[in-house]
């Protein structure tokens, strides 16, 4: 994947493929090539394609969910102790802060601030809310359609326009 | 070689996933459609519950107008119905995120089709339950003192308190509720987005915040579900814990139980599977989605309830047991009034349509039977609202002082008419949710379309 600063000034092959099976062969066949695939385009999630490109399962918003988490436990414990605190209601010469109880509020806030953050992660990364979709954005590609999206410079992108349609491309695009 | 390999199509049949879809814009199609031209039944139905929610608001005001003597809350039995509605409601909220969350970890292909709608139903209802405290209070003008912030003298509410927990609890279950079906319906919102144009494409663009749906998009998004799924897996059982802890941390008969916990959450669950059945029966049938809900889906419900059911016996034998071998006075009379006393017939009730109604769900022909499994949702949530009233009602119309028996005899019209509204206002915003938002989910309903039945 290339910085966007460098992907504004270039143009792009978008290819279009109708089913799986045929998107993840080209995926494939372009990477086999060291053809860089900038995005891959699905109306759904799919293994196969994560696969194909080699992606991890994961992505690194797991790190917001961990931090989300810990900042839940530390609001948690903090505010059950400190509101025990302002009241000194000592009875029995018991200590004011009780532990037994912040247990609930921790766990609460934990899960609160670790949902938090994992969605402030996704929309993060995603750069989301966006009000344009990108130039390569194709309508189709939420419905039936797969895409597969390659920067290229003036000396390769005829050739990877010629790559996409051996590689079973239904429609390709040059978009500058 | 396995049922699977020897069988692909009889099992796809018997996992009960989507059938007759033969392309991805097939999806888009069904589902779509239903949002267009829900018919004139439809609407007539939102009539109605608009009606049942304009009952519900009037006499809600009135009891404002004139008190909360309006219902016939009196002591010794100061929670009755509202609070019976605030935990039967809680209780309803639980079985969307079970499905969705935990069937979501176990990869059960039968959540795909049930998912979203129960989700929805989780929300309507913990907005519902939130609204019993509120009711109950009475002067709901000043609700914001339950609020944690500290007072002029900078006292702050006591979070060693149940009811302070299950205000965190509640509202910690709302927000990531909302936030687990929101962000789940992301993708199929930017696929409306996609197939409309005008307005209604701006509203659902908006909506969609800019979802494209590369890969980096799906890999994101995938660890926040992921995420989302294993973190309100144990909120859901968290949540009816701490409800039963308002009842278990007081010192009552019948309340002070350590059972009370995993009780509750079966109990939810049991009534969340029933009101799941009673609202996806009728949904199959407007909508035609008997290719995606099939009955094997509902079926798998119904094999749920059968084990939440007996969990819910169990419970219920459990109790009585202790209250005899515990030695404890107070407790076993309690346990034999709830069996002879006044709510007696609420408490027999109870029994028959919890336990021994879904024991006919262990037949074949009963799970496969619409009307049936229709017919023992409505008596399983029956039973558990009158579960919830024997528990609430019945150990504080007898605690340990004779001197202070009393029963909360019935209703009273203000009750009954809150009650109506709080139905109506659930079926009129699942209607509403019909009408303008995707009730499967159309991006995995396309992702378990075998690719084998891909035509073209």
């Amino acid at each position: 994947m290339r910085g966007a600063a460098f992907m504004a000034n270039q143009t792009a092959v978008v290819g279009t493929f109708g089913n799986m099976e045929e998107v993840v062969k080209a995926i494939r066949r372009l990477k086999a090539e060291n053809i860089p695939i900038d995005s891959v385009y699905s109306p759904f999630r799919s293994s196969e394609i994560r696969e194909a490109l080699g992606e991890p399962s994961l992505g690194p918003g797991r790190f917001f969910t961990l931090f989300g988490a810990i900042a839940g436990i530390a609001t948690g414990i903090f505010l059950a102790a400190y509101t025990a605190a302002q009241w000194r209601f000592i009875v029995g010469g018991k200590y004011p802060i009780p532990y037994v109880p912040t247990v609930i509020p921790a766990f609460e806030f934990l899960i609160l601030l670790a949902v938090f953050f994992s969605l402030g992660g996704m929309l993060w990364m995603n750069k989301m809310p966006k009000r344009q979709l990108s130039k390569h954005y194709d309508k189709r590609f939420s419905q039936d359609l797969f895409g597969i999206v390659v920067y290229c410079s003036a000396s390769d992108c005829d050739s990877i326009y010629a790559r996409m349609e051996q590689f079973g491309a239904r429609e390709v695009r040059r978009i500058e | 070689m396995t049922f699977v390999e020897s069988n692909p199509r009889t099992y796809l049949m018997e996992s009960g996933q989507p059938q007759g879809l033969t392309s991805y814009a097939d999806a888009d199609m069904q589902i779509i459609r239903t949002m267009w031209h829900p018919g004139t039944f439809y609407w007539f139905c939102v009539a109605m519950t608009g009606l049942g929610v304009a009952v519900g608001a009037i006499a809600w005001g009135y009891q404002i107008a004139t008190g909360i003597g309006a219902a016939n809350v009196m002591h010794p039995v100061m929670w009755a119905s509202y609070l019976t509605n605030f935990v039967f409601w809680v209780g309803i909220a639980h079985s969307g995120t079970l499905i969705s969350a935990i069937l979501f970890l176990f990869r059960a292909s039968w959540r795909t089709s049930v998912s979203r709608a129960s989700e929805a139903m989780t929300i309507f209802a913990v907005m519902i339950a939130g609204l019993f405290p509120l009711i109950h209070l009475g002067r709901v003008w000043i609700v914001y003192w339950i609020l944690p912030y500290p007072n002029q003298r900078n006292l702050w509410p006591n979070f060693q308190s149940p009811l302070v927990f299950d205000v965190i609890a509640i509202s910690t279950y709302l927000t990531v509720s909302f936030l687990f079906w929101y962000t789940g319906m992301i993708p199929d919102l930017a696929t409306i987005r996609d197939r409309t144009t005008g307005m209604k494409s701006r509203i659902y663009g908006f909506l969609a915040l800019g979802w494209e749906g590369s890969n980096d998009y799906w890999r994101h998004y995938g660890t926040a579900y992921l995420f989302f799924a294993a973190l309100a897996t144990p909120l859901v059982i968290s949540v009816h814990s701490v409800v039963s802890w308002d009842f278990a941390l007081g010192i009552s008969p019948g309340w002070h139980s350590t059972i009370f916990a995993p009780y509750f959450v079966a109990g939810a669950i049991h009534s969340g599977l029933a009101m799941v059945l009673v609202l996806l029966i009728p949904l199959r049938k407007i909508y035609k989605f008997e290719n995606l809900l099939t009955i094997n889906v509902l079926e798998q419900i119904a094999r749920t309830i059968i084990l939440t059911g007996l969990i819910v016996g169990y419970s219920y034998a459990v109790e009585h047991f202790m209250s005899v071998y515990s030695g404890n006075e107070p407790e076993r009379f309690q346990y034999e009034w709830r069996m002879t006393g006044y709510y007696s017939w609420l408490y027999w009730i109870m029994v028959v349509c919890n336990v021994f109604v879904p024991i006919a769900l262990f037949f074949k022909k009963v799970r496969t039977n619409l009307k049936a499994l229709f017919s023992i949702g409505i008596l399983v949530l029956i039973g558990m609202w009158f579960e919830r009233l024997v528990i609430i009602a019945g150990s504080q119309a007898r605690e340990y002082d004779p001197y202070s028996w009393g029963v909360y005899k019935y209703p009273s019209i203000v009750e009954w008419g809150i009650l109506i509204g709080s139905f109506s206002l659930f079926f009129f915003l699942f209607l509403l949710f019909a009408k303008f938002l995707p009730t499967i989910s159309i991006t995995e309903l396309k992702e378990a379309i075998p690719p084998e039945e891909i035509k073209g």
